[in-house]
């Protein structure tokens, strides 16, 4: 390991589900008529063609269609594999503008409300790609990095762009979401999908001090402000500037732009069945007026808390069967022990 | 020199040369300057992959003039994206942090002072001891992203015996995870694109996201043995421009198409019977009023077939504008390629859509409806190529569930509701009394920042931060504590993905450290001091640092030397010597402290 840095332990590893149960397993096992073989009452594999196999981790040890889990945990409408409306569908975006409303399932989809102030025509904001050259914050301040990819100006399709009053490329544009806005460029481009704007999270690195020591080259310096409570207030001070150190380079520094942070304008949006942060955002575009200016964010807090108690109503909580708070079968990150895995008698949500 | 010319060109040196290459000094031309390097292999910690990295340690100044790819790795095999050869720049970063800190006004305004390891181990361990005798011990919370271990730290909380692992996965991987999971347990797929006659992916693997570099070196091998390629992405990236079919779906209807080209598979009985009727667990379905309890295969797959007639490719194309021949003619493509038909969704369509755990479930389903679960050029499951050493003892399982990390309204998260953690406070749901952030930054890597904001300024609900980073962050920021944690080529990490068919263990070591024992010297402190070169360009194109004359110790040491020269310096070797006089069931403390 310390002569290679790595060390290849196998080649070619397939069909592991079919590996012969093992003779300490089998000893002491018992096969049901459906052919799980169990030990101790936990199952240790499967006859398959007259063969013990190990087969998958499953209740059933096979590859599951049928979801039992699905069903025994509240969700028996998705017990195979469905197809489900997203919360971006064009359905949700009709009911957030008051239309069509028969088209839209509030008991699946939360609807959105939007903020007084937003205005324009209703998108999907697609913000989950990456910049092949970065990794969210983990390369912050790696110089060459930076020197490559230093903007995040958001996608727009020519035909969006004309609905847009013209947006040209470099426009500033104002896109709300359900607890605030953001002020970024406009790049108009083929390269996506009509009907949805797209920006990368990998920029709009900040920093609220003047301090030397804080990553230069990869933020803008950014007066927060939380001008009423739970109202917060963000503009760009300064951006990257060439600044002395110890290392030359940083007088070079050519480039001013370090992005727009978009995450901070997004509510949560937690999927009441995987927990999934469901990244994607419905919003509107305009126009920025005189009196924005680019990287400029605007959130408030208390309609945040408000978004994320709209999707908790979604959810449908354990306990399961037999006061479970889990399936037991499913993996969990450091594991606990099982009897953790129960509710106290009378618990429960 | 007796070295052939021409290995001085060569990408990837072979190990026998490795303690001693000699390259030409670029910056020296016209001039033959030779440089003599030892190569040290280690692996990049810019990403999860852990590709292997050479790092190129100048024998005459002592220090790590590049990186290259480790030709002996085997997922990456030599080759490396543009992150791995900027580690450079992480290493000798100017604006670094060095020195522990701690605040010295309120949280947030941004006042530090320079405080010793010491005090801040003491400091620490002092309140996860106090909470853990207490009964207390939910409320100590380690939250860290991308590891970049695998076990440790798990095998540290249990060995405390609480359920304090926080982590990014809901805002990462979760719902493709879920979807996964429900299938076959594994929540991670392992595509063998190399082998593939067909490869869909739900991703941009030629260019950006997790394993990129092992995976997109696999598709394209697979391409050069005739494979074609589907791309379903609303973006035209990199990867879409490379694929036979670009399918530009609009998000959120990428199951909808799944599940059309699972309906034309079978319908045209193109399905692989004999897999589906051995390996699923069909007998069990219950579905529009019909039980396979005591039915026939066939009649199981009639009711399927009727329950799929919804999903005709006429309504996937109407609801995600991908035209439904085109739907049809990837169906027959994929069942053509059978067992060797490969995929991949990681984040993507899944990450970004209420419900978006169906898109990996519905991708799934193309798997086990063609037979390619687990074959050469299939789709096989992640924990059969991840290899995780298991150590010798471990210890027992927490007793506890922390509901702050696993609340109840989620029984089938995957995992940690992280990002709800502000919400949880403002709910007074708990509190936090110790709270850990490392290769994390919610304030700025997680949606609602601000929330996150107003609950680390408030110390009724964290009672106190640390933030393990080598760079400043947004969430830092709101930290009691800041704390410098080593670069990936100053770390030990042992690590392991699931990149190919194969398995493998990478090996994270700190290069320095191990270029002076080769030298033998077992300490960087003991270590000669090298004299600095003024601000000149070395022959990798980075800068070396001035001024040239130490004047102490510390002045002598690089950025990354010092570092551990003042780890060294202090009491204890790493924070986790700290942590661990906690005493913990079954093993003795080093020195007993009243709390």
């Amino acid at each position: 390991m310390r002569k290679y840095g790595a060390f290849e332990v196998d080649k070619n590893v397939h069909r592991l589900n079919e590996t012969p149960v093992s003779q300490a397993d089998l000893e002491g096992s018992e096969t049901r008529p459906d052919g799980a073989i169990a030990k101790a009452g936990k199952p240790v594999g499967i006859m398959i063609e007259g063969k013990p196999v190990v087969g998958y981790n499953t209740p059933s040890r096979k590859l599951e269609i049928f979801s039992k889990t699905m069903a025994d945990w509240k969700w028996p409408e998705f017990a195979l594999p469905e197809y489900c409306r997203s919360h971006i569908h064009r359905s949700a975006q009709w009911a957030s503008a008051g239309k069509r409303p028969e088209d839209f399932d509030p008991a699946y989809v939360p609807a959105v409300e939007w903020p007084p102030e937003a205005r324009g025509e209703i998108y999907t904001l697609l913000p989950t790609f990456r910049l092949p050259v970065l990794i969210h914050s983990r390369t912050g301040n790696a110089k060459s990095l930076y020197e490559i990819a230093h903007k995040n100006p958001l996608w727009v399709n020519p035909a969006d762009a004309k609905k847009l009053g013209n947006a040209r490329t470099g426009d500033l544009l104002k896109l709300h979401t359900e607890i605030g806005y953001f002020v970024l460029h406009a790049w108009v481009t083929e390269g996506l999908t009509p009907g949805v704007v797209a920006c990368s999270h990998h920029l709009g690195r900040w920093r609220v001090s003047q301090d030397e020591q804080i990553d230069r080259l990869t933020s803008a310096q950014v007066d927060l402000q939380e001008v009423a409570k739970g109202q917060w207030k963000m503009r760009h001070v300064t951006e990257v500037t060439p600044y002395e150190s110890r290392d030359p380079d940083t007088q070079r520094v050519w480039w001013s732009d370090a992005g727009v942070h978009q995450d901070i304008v997004f509510p949560v949006h937690p999927d009441p069945v995987s927990g999934m942060h469901c990244w994607h955002q419905m919003v509107r575009v305009e126009r920025a007026a005189a009196s924005d200016r680019y990287g400029d964010i605007f959130v408030d807090t208390n309609r945040a808390h408000a978004v994320y108690l709209k999707w908790k109503a979604l959810t449908r909580p354990a306990p399961g069967p037999g006061n479970l708070r889990r399936p037991l079968w499913l993996p969990r990150v450091v594991r606990p022990a099982e009897s953790a895995y129960y509710f106290e008698e009378g618990g429960g949500a | 020199m007796s070295d052939s010319p021409k290995m001085y060109l060569s990408p990837c040196p072979p190990v026998d040369r490795w303690d001693d290459w000699v390259e030409l000094d670029p910056a020296a031309w016209p001039r033959r300057a030779e440089r003599h390097y030892q190569l040290i292999p280690t692996i990049c910690f810019n990403c999860e992959s852990a590709c292997g990295l050479l790092a190129y340690v100048n024998k005459e100044t002592g220090e790590i003039d590049k990186f290259e790819g480790n030709p002996k790795h085997p997922a990456s095999r030599g080759r490396v994206c543009a992150k791995g050869p900027a580690t450079i720049h992480q290493i000798h970063d100017p604006d670094r942090i060095l020195y522990p800190m701690k605040r010295s006004g309120q949280r947030g305004d941004g006042k530090w002072e320079r405080v010793s390891w010491s005090e801040v181990l003491e400091t620490l361990g002092m309140r996860i001891r106090k909470a853990i005798a207490e009964g207390r011990g939910e409320e100590v919370m380690y939250h860290v992203g991308r590891p970049g271990h695998d076990f440790i730290m798990d095998r540290l909380l249990q060995a405390w015996g609480i359920d304090g692992h926080n982590s990014h996965t809901n805002v990462c991987s979760a719902a493709a995870r879920l979807g996964y999971a429900l299938w076959h347990y594994a929540d991670r797929p392992s595509p063998d694109h190399a082998n593939a006659r067909f490869i869909l992916l739900l991703s941009a693997h030629l260019e950006s996201g997790h394993y990129f570099n092992p995976h997109a070196q696999r598709i394209i091998d697979g391409k050069m043995a005739g494979a074609k390629m589907a791309v379903m992405d609303p973006r035209l990236s990199n990867t879409a421009s490379m694929a036979d079919y670009w399918l530009p779906t609009y998000p959120g209807t990428e199951a909808a198409v799944l599940l059309a080209m699972a309906k034309v598979i079978l319908d045209e009985n193109l399905f692989a019977a004999a897999f589906v009727r051995t390996w699923t667990n069909w007998a069990e379905l219950k579905v529009d009023g019909f039980d396979a309890a005591g039915q026939t295969f066939e009649a199981t797959i009639d009711a399927l077939k009727r329950h799929y007639a919804k999903y005709t490719p006429e309504f996937a194309g109407a609801e995600s504008g991908v035209p439904p021949e085109t739907i049809v003619t990837i169906a027959r493509e994929i069942a053509a390629a059978g067992t060797r038909f490969a995929s991949h969704l990681w984040r993507g369509s899944a990450a970004g859509n209420l419900g978006g755990w169906q898109v990996a479930r519905a991708l799934t389903l193309l798997h086990v409806l063609t037979g390619s679960v687990g074959t050469e050029g299939g789709h096989n499951l992640g924990l059969w190529n991840k290899f995780i050493p298991r150590p010798c003892s471990v210890p027992p399982p927490q007793k506890r569930w922390n509901e702050l990390l696993y609340p109840p309204e989620w029984p089938l998260a995957m995992h940690e509701m992280s990002f709800l953690l502000p919400h949880f406070l403002k709910e007074g749901r708990g509190r936090v009394d110790t709270y850990f952030t490392r290769v994390v930054n919610p304030v700025w890597t997680f949606p609602d920042g601000l929330s996150w904001i107003e609950v680390l300024r408030d110390e009724s609900l964290i009672g106190m931060h640390a933030a393990l980073t080598p760079t400043w962050n947004e969430t830092a920021w709101y930290a009691d504590y800041v704390l410098p944690m080593g670069q990936g080529p100053e770390r030990h990490d042992l690590m392991s993905q699931e990149t190919h068919s194969g398995r493998w263990i990478g090996f994270r070591q700190p290069v320095l450290r191990c270029f002076r024992r080769s030298r033998g010297r077992e300490s960087a402190g003991r270590m000669k001091p090298i004299p600095a070169r003024s601000g000149k360009r070395t022959s990798s194109g980075s800068i070396s640092r001035g001024p040239s004359i130490p004047t102490a110790p510390s002045a002598s040491e690089s950025g990354s030397n010092r570092l551990i020269a003042q780890a060294r310096r202090s009491r204890s070797m790493n924070i986790m010597a700290g942590f661990l006089r906690i005493p913990f069931p079954g093993c003795r403390p080093p020195r007993e402290r009243r709390a």
